[in-house]
């Protein structure tokens, strides 16, 4: 399949009628798409979706509701016609689709899907269909199973890291469709029918049975049997359908969530923010009790040292004082002693008498000593004074608490200026998110996980009652087979009819898991082959696909590399995107929405030199930042076979003008 | 054979284990379902009847001749 023109008519920021012609060279195969941010590089990709399936997505695949697919400039000026016509070729085919909404005629403004009415017209060289064969038609041309794996959003292309985690409901969904793109269908829905045919056909062999008096007992077996049937696939069916209804609840939350993502975080900010400010009081209220404490006694430390000299020269006196009474008691004792040598004028120590001569000199010895005595008068009160007053100052200690106080004075000027920015930022946050009810975010949150936990409980259900389901028809299965063997039923219409359907239900069935054993293989080997073009870690061994189809990076040694980056990721995908479009498809565009976002300029040169190859035709949606003209087109110049440019007429409006 | 071709993936599977249904039913149910794996409003189970019961009237022809 081709894509050969687009004709876009008030559809998103494009209003009134666009044109788009694809390159058709089989060399100069790549279209090339420049838009900024927000001018409506994914309303394109959304046109040619819309054009041929009638649905255009947002995030988690979620449908854009009609209403918003209208231009909305067109619609103010009261026109609510939108229309995509997609011209390709196809076997040698020339297609021509072209659909439209507009509002109903009684609806002065649509609010909902059902105000619009829609027609879908196609065209097959020529020839017009009829509404009822327009929708296989595309599908068989080109699926819309298939379509997330040629019609891509490269910002989610992060999406396929959930196949790596084991029962991501992500994970299970992206499955789901690589499965639907490979071509498993084919097998399942074949099982599906052989299931209900087989039914059938053992209903009809147990009413031939009953008829057999051997046979009556095993014919009410499969009849409590199949009611049992009925039952669990009764309850499986409702099961489902809740598990389908709560995974929609989670989308549209997890839409809601992401929308306010900014605000979630601001949030989270606030509530650290928050309990920073409570901590920061608390240091405050802390250190002014420590103040207060220290207050009681500063005055002690600002006394200190004048009381330290005084004590000082209080000290010195009171050890004059003493040096003095000691003085005086030995001169008493000195005066004493000469005294009884007066008296007894023997030498205490050779015990001779002492010559007459002598005594004249002890007696003024006696007189100049009794004189110092009498000099050296010390007031034993004084003494006593001292002793009280340096008692008293010598309890003026200091603790340091000058120095602490002015510490912990500094500390709160720090808190306050803390506490003030703390309280600016809070202001700032508060006004941001003022808008939003982050209550209701939170209790969104709440709702979300509550959900996620039902919907465990469902899968676990669903679990169950498959495993019932497995073992009932075993049994049918056996009982069939003995009513099949036994004589009066053996070569019966109905027997046989049985026993055909078994056998391809059971063919069937075994080929679903084998198929898929196969396929994974297959798209291993060529994301393998993609992959060693599009990294330039030339070492790695290659991609290893596990039961999911999530790929993870083999390194020289063989062992998995456990941590990826950003840029890894987008580089798995894409070779993921291309082993699956190997596998599944053997022609057929790609349209690609901002692939290259989150590569480095060696991954985007390796990038854009392989994309020419992926397919017949690449249309690439791309900003400046991802290719820069001047530097990155020279990559694949030669290969570009049509350029384009979103050109801004107003923040509602944008133009597809033809480059260079 | 292509390991992934699910028509050679049912008849490989038929052969081990030595089936009886006969390989044109087995290949027309799969063309049958093949062609209309991707259609919206599935019409295939009268379709995948018909082979049955052709098959089975064919049974009965050959076992009458």
């Amino acid at each position: 399949m081709k894509l050969q023109e687009l004709i876009i008519n008030n559809f998103m920021p494009y209003k009134g009628e666009q044109r788009v012609a694809f390159p058709q060279h089989e060399t100069q195969n790549v279209m090339l798409l420049f838009g900024d941010n927000m001018r409506g590089k994914t309303s394109f990709l959304n046109s040619i979706r819309w054009g041929f399936y009638g649905l255009a997505v947002g995030r988690h695949l979620r449908t854009i509701p009609r209403v918003n697919l209208v231009n909305i400039d067109a619609a103010a000026e009261g026109d609510w016609l939108m229309s995509i016509t997609l011209k390709f070729s196809h076997n040698d085919k020339l297609y021509e689709l072209r659909r439209q909404i507009t509002k109903k005629e009684h609806i002065s403004k649509p609010r909902s899907d059902s105000d619009f009415e829609e027609s879908v017209g196609l065209r097959v060289d020529g020839e017009v269909l009829t509404a009822d064969k327009i929708v296989n038609e595309v599908n068989q041309v080109i699926p819309e199973e298939i379509s997330r794996f040629f019609l891509f959003d490269g910002e989610l292309l992060q999406e396929y890291e959930n196949l790596l985690i084991e029962e991501s409901e992500q994970g299970e969904k992206i499955k789901e469709h690589i499965e639907q793109a490979l071509g498993v269908p084919a097998l399942v829905h074949g099982r599906d029918e052989l299931k209900t045919l087989l039914k059938t056909a053992r209903n009809l062999q147990a009413k031939d049975a009953k008829k057999d008096k051997e046979l009556q007992q095993h014919a009410e077996q499969q009849r409590q049997l199949e009611i049992q049937l009925t039952s669990l696939e009764k309850d499986q069916k409702d099961l489902k359908a809740q598990k389908t209804e709560k995974q929609n609840e989670i989308d549209v939350i997890d839409d809601e969530l992401k929308n306010t993502e900014a605000v979630q975080r601001k949030k989270v900010e606030l509530e650290g923010l928050t309990g920073e400010k409570k901590v920061t009081e608390q240091q405050l209220i802390a250190q002014e009790d420590e103040q207060r404490q220290l207050l009681k006694t500063a005055w002690k430390d600002v006394l200190f040292n004048s009381v330290s000299l005084i004590l000082e020269n209080l000290r010195a006196q009171r050890d004059g004082i003493q040096s003095a009474l000691s003085r005086k008691a030995t001169l008493e004792n000195k005066v004493k002693e000469l005294k009884d040598t007066l008296e007894d004028p023997t030498c205490p120590t050779c015990q001779q008498d002492i010559p007459a001569e002598k005594m004249s000199t002890i007696k003024n010895s006696i007189d100049q000593l009794s004189a110092e005595c009498e000099l050296s008068e010390v007031n034993i009160e004084d003494m006593s004074g001292l002793n009280n007053k340096i008692d008293q100052l010598s309890k003026i200690q200091s603790q340091g608490e000058g120095a602490r106080i002015v510490e912990l004075s500094n500390k709160q000027r720090q808190c306050e200026v803390e506490l003030i920015k703390i309280e600016t930022k809070l202001d700032e946050i508060e006004e941001e998110i003022r808008e939003f009810d982050t209550d209701q975010i939170m209790r969104q949150r709440e709702k979300r996980e509550q959900l996620s936990i039902l919907l465990s409980r469902i899968g676990s259900d669903l679990n169950k009652i498959k495993q019932d389901i497995d073992k009932n028809q075993e049994a049918q299965d056996h009982i069939a087979t003995l009513i099949s063997k036994s004589a009066g039923a053996k070569g019966q219409l109905s027997s046989r009819r049985v026993n055909i359907c078994q056998e391809l239900e059971q063919l069937f069935s075994e080929g679903i898991n084998q198929l898929r054993d196969a396929l994974r293989g297959e798209v291993q080997q060529f994301a393998s082959d993609a992959f060693a073009e599009l990294t330039t870690e030339k070492t790695y061994n290659g991609l290893e696909i596990n039961q999911n189809y999530g790929l993870s990076i083999i390194d020289h040694e063989g062992r998995i590399l456990k941590e990826r980056s950003a840029g890894a990721e987008q580089v798995v995908a894409l070779a993921l995107i291309d082993g699956l479009n190997r596998t599944a498809r053997k022609s057929g565009p790609i349209v690609m929405d901002t692939p290259l976002g989150r590569l480095d300029p060696k991954h985007r040169s390796n990038v854009l030199k392989y994309l020419p190859k992926m397919a017949e035709q690449v249309v690439l949606l791309v900003h400046e930042g991802e290719i820069d003209p001047d530097r990155d087109l020279s990559n694949f110049a030669e290969r570009i076979g049509a350029r384009y440019q979103i050109e801004r007429i107003s923040a509602t409006e944008s133009r597809i003008v033809k480059g260079d | 054979m292509n390991k992934s071709d699910p028509l050679a993936v049912l008849l490989k599977i038929k052969e081990k284990k030595g089936f009886q249904v006969d390989d044109e039913l087995l290949t027309q149910c799969y063309q049958l379902q093949n062609e209309h794996q991707y259609d919206r409003d599935r019409t295939t189970l009268k379709k995948m009847e018909a082979l049955i019961e052709d098959a089975l009237v064919k049974g009965e022809e050959d076992k009458l001749l």
